[in-house]
């Protein structure tokens, strides 16, 4: 039985368990352990008469084993499919073409076995495409065994990328050359006997499993951090073999990548150059493209630099801007927009959702091409959202943003010079003057119902419709009546959580649902009870329960939407208001 | 670049070189001609995996040819006790050897006590068997493994095992030795799947065999086998393999087991580091003579322990490429 625990984008830390026999993934299985001492395996790998079996190292039992076959290379698998795949014990095995067995072969077995994976290592495109299709085929309730790969500088890698079980075997091979594997490769053992430094053994097999230990340790504590994609844009350097895995995951398995990466995460660094394609950053700047729409009493646009702390309201420099704009007249017609990397745009009243508040990137004042050209798409497609005035207040990037919008450039590259601020708070009193005024309620109300369509899809603008909006920002409250409350908007979580009445309200124009069977929700709800879901649900995701047609309740997804009706195990939705129907 | 094969001379047998072979349990020398030929039927439909001596037939090849071939063969003949012949196909195979062709050549090669050929097993009828010199004959059976599984998948063969034992059974019953070829290595098997199959076929093999010679796999050109190993996605066996495997199989069989590696000690054939090859290549050829297992002890070398690890772990790994070439891509720290 499985029980997912903790993810970290498709990474995931699941617990396996058979009675009073459990471990959790991701796990490294050992072959007779060299390191004496440490307890580090749980898992026990031996081939049997070419039975591979892996077994639980303190009870003793067999937790799955699979047998030999032919082992045909990638190159001539076109011809030789029909020798696999084959089943064993509790797993089965596909070969990197990822050709499953008939269902009724592998019904019930739990480890999925990919074959080629040594030869993997050496063509990226076929490793990346070989991991999402046997994901996509064996689903969330199966955990994916890749033998002979893992030589520790790719284990961070592997285990992102969904792979669940690894093994010694490859890093056993390393050490009988000399080796010793490092995070940051094999290292020659000869010539580096530092790696030794308390081993008196000088043994390559025991240091290599104690960098096994420790990578494994960090690992599964990124993961528990939701952090390990931060880790990996780090491992990835050790090999362009790895640079290459990521590039083509992040490219070519885009939507893989995004069903299994929450809405709402820690703060993190955009650091590599990888960063900018993040699975969530990525996805941030297709929101912006494709459901955002600016409040449409917005006419004057500010475009204004980012600020390292975040949110930005709460940055010294952003505390300036406020007060310059709050000092003119009519200033709910300007619409603050900040532009930065790798978010490109973001709308002062998207400053507090994920990865807005979250990400940090190193500021040198030289960007490069794909960051020039991502931020110019972004801040003409803010621009082209109909402006009657566009004043640019920014720094280095003013020239960036310059090349592709007419502008007041009120900053001369120096946005917190006293000079600039006394030309931005004149232009901006000016172009203020010009335009109707727009009454505090109106532009809370409006700005309000564009977090609620960049939250939730084009047709949500409805949830504030009506509404009055009170509370002092960046907290909102979204209220039909004094008694009847849509929904607030809080920097903790970073979005608007609804109520019950709220998702009634946006339920079918872009809620996430779940369906569940003819019973009262008593607490949270777990994935048993999920009859149906949304499968644009994603983890952090405001989801309404519906039972019978009829809004039941309300709550925080804590899966994806296709993983709560892939489950045995685990809680769906954490519930925040549900109500029960009287019988 | 690969350079124009010149126009096969065809009047000229593809090669003939001298070597030692054993008749009765004596050492004698042996004469062998490879004869160009129409080639083997099986290679026209596809063929063995292994398999590139076809690249030496030719389809308008004439019975003249062949008889020609023979007398250049002949003057260098200089009355060895054996004869081998090879076809590149089927010796058996009238359409590769005409009758009258195959009665030249036992005429022209009298004084050779015995005249080894190979032919597949469906050449091998008691009608055909009837034709042949009595007495002379030393037929080579290319059986390459016990089963039928790794021959079908692996090889390719395009015969059964059951083929195998009813041409066997007709050699007997026609008094002919049978010499059983067996592969060590094809495609697709670990070293320890190789070595054990090899183990197995020598133990199946010995009921029916009078010597049984082991081949390691070679990579021969414009074959399957060739285009694998170029990509790294295949190894020769290690010579210790070859060793392990004699030494295993000799335990199980008071039949001569034998084996002299085409292409040993290169890349393309049967290798280990390149320090020890010649070392165990010697004590191969020494043990294939004298069946005497002390021959293989005491051989030695330090990449005896990379061999080791391949053998253990190629099966976990679930992988049978060459492990060095895929590892040596990457740089060295």
């Amino acid at each position: 039985m499985l029980e997912v625990k903790s993810r970290s984008g498709p990474a995931r830390t699941v617990r396996w368990s058979d009675g009073q026999v459990r471990f959790d993934t991701p796990i490294v299985a050992l072959s007779d352990p060299r390191s004496q001492g440490t307890d580090i395996c749980e898992l026990m790998l031996a081939s049997v008469n070419g039975v591979t079996e892996v077994s639980h190292k303190a009870s003793g039992k067999n937790v799955f084993s699979i047998p030999e076959t032919k082992f045909p290379p990638l190159s001539s698998l076109r011809w030789t499919g029909d020798m696999l795949p084959i089943a064993g014990t509790n797993a089965f095995s596909v070969s990197a073409d990822v050709r499953m067995p008939e269902a009724e072969a592998i019904k019930g077995k739990e480890f999925a076995v990919l074959g080629n994976a040594f030869e993997l290592r050496r063509d990226a495109r076929a490793f990346a495409k070989a991991v999402v299709d046997l994901r996509r085929a064996v689903g969330n309730k199966r955990l994916i065994y890749a033998p002979g790969m893992m030589d520790v500088s790719n284990l961070a890698l592997l285990v992102y990328m969904g792979v669940d079980v690894m093994d010694d075997s490859l890093v056993r091979y390393l050490a009988s050359i000399g080796k010793v594997s490092t995070t940051e490769g094999p290292v020659d053992s000869d010539e580096a006997p530092w790696l030794f430094h308390d081993d008196a053994s000088k043994d390559a097999l025991a240091a290599s499993e104690m960098n096994i230990w420790k990578e494994m340790q960090l690992v599964k504590h990124m993961i528990k951090k939701d952090s390990l994609r931060g880790l990996v844009e780090t491992r990835v350097h050790s090999s362009p073999w790895m640079v290459a895995v990521l590039r083509i995951f992040d490219e070519e398995h885009y939507g893989f990548q995004e069903e299994r990466f929450p809405v709402i995460g820690p703060k993190f660094y955009a650091n590599a150059k990888q960063s900018l394609f993040r699975p969530d950053v990525l996805r941030y700047r297709k929101r912006i493209l494709e459901r955002y729409s600016k409040p449409d009493h917005k006419r004057i646009l500010l475009l204004l630099p980012c600020s390292a702390k975040k949110p930005y309201y709460t940055s010294r420099s952003h505390q300036i801007f406020r007060r310059v704009l709050q000092s003119v007249t009519n200033f709910d017609v300007v619409h603050e927009v900040i532009v930065t990397s790798p978010l490109g745009v973001v709308p002062r009243e998207l400053e507090l959702f994920y990865p807005a508040a979250q990400y940090d990137i190193p500021v040198t004042g030289h960007w490069d091409r794909e960051e020039v050209a991502m931020v110019q798409e972004l801040v003409k497609h803010i621009a082209g959202q109909g402006y009657d005035k566009i004043i640019c207040h920014l720094g280095d990037e003013g020239e960036i943003v310059k090349q592709v919008i007419d502008c007041i450039d009120t900053s001369n590259g120096s946005p917190g010079s006293r000079d600039s601020l006394n030309a931005l708070r004149a232009v901006l009193s000016e172009e203020c003057s010009k335009q109707p005024r727009v009454p505090i309620g109106v532009d809370r109300q409006r700005t309000l119902a564009a977090v609620s369509r960049f939250q939730f899809g084009p047709e949500a603008g409805v949830l504030t419709e009506g509404c009055r909006v009170s509370g002092s920002y960046p907290y909102a409250r979204i209220q039909l009546t004094p008694q009847s409350q849509m929904g607030m908007l809080t920097p903790e979580r970073g979005m608007i959580s609804l109520t019950v009445e709220g998702a009634e309200r946006i339920y079918g124009k872009g809620l996430g649902w779940v369906k569940i069977g003819d019973f009262d929700i008593e607490g949270n709800l777990f994935a048993k009870g999920v009859s149906e879901s949304d499968p644009n649900i994603r983890v952090g995701d405001e989801v309404a329960v519906v039972r019978s047609g009829k809004v039941v309740g309300v709550g925080v997804a804590m899966m994806f939407g296709s993983e709560m009706t892939d489950s045995d195990r685990g809680e769906a939705v954490r519930m925040r208001h549900y109500v029960k129907i009287k019988k | 670049m690969r350079e124009e094969r010149q126009a096969p001379d065809k009047t000229s047998p593809v090669t003939v070189w001298k070597e030692d072979d054993m008749i009765d349990g004596q050492r004698v020398r042996a004469m062998v001609v490879i004869l160009r030929t129409k080639g083997c039927w099986w290679a026209k439909k596809g063929g063995c995996t292994m398999c590139g001596y076809n690249v030496e037939s030719l389809d308008d090849l004439t019975s003249d040819d062949l008889r020609s071939q023979i007398s250049k063969a002949a003057l260098k003949y200089e009355g060895e006790r054996m004869v081998k012949v090879y076809t590149s196909g089927s010796f058996l195979d009238e359409n590769e050897m005409p009758s009258d062709v195959r009665d030249v050549l036992f005429e022209t090669f009298a004084k050779a006590d015995k005249v080894l050929f190979e032919s597949r097993p469906e050449f091998i009828t008691e009608e055909m068997l009837a034709k042949l010199p009595k007495g002379r004959c030393v037929v080579a059976l290319g059986l390459e493994t016990e089963s039928d599984d790794v021959r079908s998948k692996c090889i390719r063969k395009g015969f059964r095992r059951a083929d195998i034992e009813k041409a066997a059974e007709n050699l007997k019953a026609a008094g002919i030795p049978i010499r059983t070829y067996l592969i060590l290595k094809p495609p697709f098997l670990t070293e320890k799947q190789a070595m054990d199959d090899t183990i197995r076929s020598i133990a199946f093999a010995s009921s029916f065999s009078d010597s049984i010679s082991i081949n390691p796999l070679n990579v021969q050109s414009g074959t399957v086998v060739e285009d694998m190993w170029r990509r790294g996605d295949l190894r020769p066996p290690w010579l210790w393999s070859l060793v392990e495997t004699l030494r295993e199989g000799k335990r199980l069989t008071s039949v001569r087991v034998m084996s002299a590696p085409s292409g040993g000690a290169t890349a393309r054939g049967a290798h280990n580091c390149g320090k020890c090859d010649r070392k165990v290549l010697d004590a191969v050829e020494r043990f294939s003579f004298s069946q005497n297992l002390d021959d293989l002890e005491g051989l030695d070398c330090e990449c005896r322990v990379r061999w080791r690890a391949e053998v253990d772990l190629q099966g976990v790994m679930r992988t049978t490429v060459d492990m060095s070439r895929h590892i040596e891509d990457e740089p060295e720290l």
